[in-house]
């Protein structure tokens, strides 16, 4: 299990991650998402040693990373892909790591197989494509047989395929009873992966819960509402206790009303001797709008 | 421990780099110390009188070419073992596979002194080689049958081993690829002259000279003195360092940089 506890990291006035508390499970496959920018990697980085937290601790088991034995025995870790020597190959990377995760040649050729790149092992990295980079990243965060795996953007470059194949390994890799943790920007990328979702935005935790749960919850529906008398439309909308508010697009006149059903709306307006120009009730349902409304208006630090 | 030294091992053989340099520090070390012995025996063929003897003075400096003027190639080695390693952001996977920068420091370090003492081996026998090629060619004798040759050339290893550390060191404190390697450049082939320059002109400064890490390396193989003899006595200042103790000097610079650099600039948060 690992436990983000409080973390806190700043860089000069800005909070880059604020004060994030979470917990991630064996078993399952845990989502980490939010907008780019919101601070997913610098946890990441944070929970690695990678970067001093400010405030806080991340604990794998109990134990910072800093304080682990041969962690890539525990803790498979792939962050950004773009940390290769261009002119040493796929092999000679994972060779030059392999003595820190306690394996030989035999385990650094059957990773390379396993990720697909048995062809591409004696090539430079340099000239490899975006996805097989992520595949040699993957192969070396999977080197020491790791209990637990903390993966960045782990699809990014791959082709369907690729990523239908990462999905497969993440499921499998929790049904063996492994903790995995993959960030995303989209929650539609790992719609289809995780059990289990974690979202933050601006440095600060949003959201943590079952995907499931996230998905039954709803965001408040608007009604665009456009009347012959706007003004006499408020008053009634304020005799009635209704939110109301402008509507999204400034040139409209129209006023968008919340949390109310349509059909109440437009017995109110007939009641109150009005002439309705426009009833249009938005749709915002589905994963991809909940991810928005918890994230939007916080979502760059930068 | 011993993963973090191989694990450098392998890192260092595993891009071109290596080979890269040793080549052009062999021929860089061979061409110009055949070049020193050839031309100052054809002189003293061609005109005996005028240039008696001039082949036998030169004979330590170019046999000494190595640590005198290759040093930069060691040097830049070390360097390029943590520069490499911010430049492509490799530090990444490294730290990730042994968290304690510390132990990661002490690996390259460690690992550094054999590769060192293997380019220092590879420039002295180009130096030697090049150099009794050029005696040999007009009919001197080489001296390669001296015991001092041969204490000489190990003295030569020695010194390059050490500005492999010294470059290791310096690569932790300036860990900008390009930027360690004008410095190394800059100093080596212009400032270290400079400062040499003006320290020799004031009493009161000169005594510096010979404490330059240029000037320490040459003294490893006694280039000091062969340097005051060619200059008809002047010499860099009073005193003169014996060969262990510009040893001693000259690591010394290394494992100051590596301690300010692993202060400074390893423990820093990696981007």
């Amino acid at each position: 299990m690992i436990v983000f506890n409080h973390l806190t990291k700043r860089y000069g006035q800005l909070r880059a991650v604020d004060d994030v508390s979470f917990e991630v499970h064996p078993g399952r496959v845990t989502g980490f998402l939010g907008p780019n920018g919101a601070g997913k990697t610098t946890t990441l980085r944070a929970a690695t040693g990678l970067i001093r937290a400010d405030e806080g601790t991340v604990t794998f088991d109990g134990q910072s990373y800093r304080h682990l034995k041969k962690p890539m025995q525990q803790i498979g870790v792939a962050l950004e892909s773009t940390v290769f020597h261009p002119g040493r190959t796929g092999e000679n990377h994972l060779m030059m790591l392999a003595p820190y995760a306690g394996v030989g040649r035999r385990r650094v050729t059957e990773l390379l197989d396993f990720v697909g790149l048995t062809e591409a092992a004696k090539k430079r990295v340099g000239k490899y494509s975006l996805g097989m980079r992520g595949r040699l990243n993957l192969a070396a965060a999977l080197l020491g047989d790791p209990h637990t795996l903390l993966l960045d953007e782990p699809v990014n470059g791959l082709d369907p395929e690729g990523i239908r194949w990462i999905r497969e390994l993440l499921q499998t890799l929790a049904r063996q009873g492994r903790t995995v943790l993959t960030s995303s920007h989209l929650l539609s990328e790992v719609e289809q992966t995780v059990d289990e979702v974690i979202i933050i935005a601006h440095g600060k935790l949003v959201y943590q819960g079952m995907l499931a749960d996230l998905n039954s919850r709803q965001t408040a529906n608007t009604t665009l509402v456009e009347v012959d008398n706007p003004e006499a439309f408020l008053s009634l909308a304020q005799a009635q206790g209704w939110q109301v508010g402008p509507a999204e697009n400034p040139n409209s006149s129209a006023l968008a009303v919340h949390g109310i059903d349509p059909a109440e709306i437009s017995r109110a307006v007939y009641s109150a001797g009005l002439t309705l120009r426009q009833l249009a009730p938005q749709v915002t349902s589905g994963l991809e709008e909940v991810f928005f409304s918890l994230t939007e208006g916080r979502g760059s630090v930068r | 421990m011993i993963a973090a030294i191989r694990s450098e091992y392998r890192k260092f053989f595993s891009t071109r780099l290596w080979w890269v340099l040793m080549l052009c520090m062999f021929a860089y070390i061979f061409v110009f110390s055949g070049g020193i012995t050839g031309v100052l025996s054809w002189l003293e063929t061609t005109d005996p009188e005028q240039n008696a003897g001039t082949a036998e003075a030169m004979r330590s400096m170019a046999y000494g070419f190595a640590p005198t003027t290759g040093y930069i190639f060691p040097a830049i080695v070390g360097a390029l073992a943590w520069t490499n390693e911010y430049r492509h952001r490799t530090l990444v996977p490294t730290f990730l596979g042994e968290p304690r920068r510390g132990i990661v420091s002490i690996a390259k370090a460690v690992a550094g002194i054999p590769m060192g003492f293997v380019i220092g081996l590879v420039g002295t026998i180009a130096a030697v080689g090049g150099g009794a090629i050029g005696y040999a060619i007009f009919g001197f004798p080489t001296q390669l049958d001296q015991m001092d040759t041969w204490k000489n050339a190990g003295l030569s290893v020695l010194a390059l081993t050490i500005w492999a550390v010294v470059g290791i060191g310096l690569g932790m404190l300036i860990t900008n690829q390009i930027g360690v390697i004008i410095t190394l450049l800059v100093w080596t082939q212009l400032l270290e002259s400079i400062v040499m320059l003006l320290c020799l002109s004031f009493e009161a400064t000169q005594a510096i000279p010979k404490y330059l890490p240029g000037q320490l390396g040459a003294s490893i193989v006694g280039g000091l003195d062969s340097m005051i003899d060619v200059t008809g006595g002047a010499g860099l200042g009073p005193g003169s360092v014996v060969w262990w103790q510009a040893a001693l000097y000259l690591a010394t610079y290394g494992i100051v940089f590596a301690i300010v650099g692993y202060v400074i600039r390893i423990r820093r948060d990696v981007d």
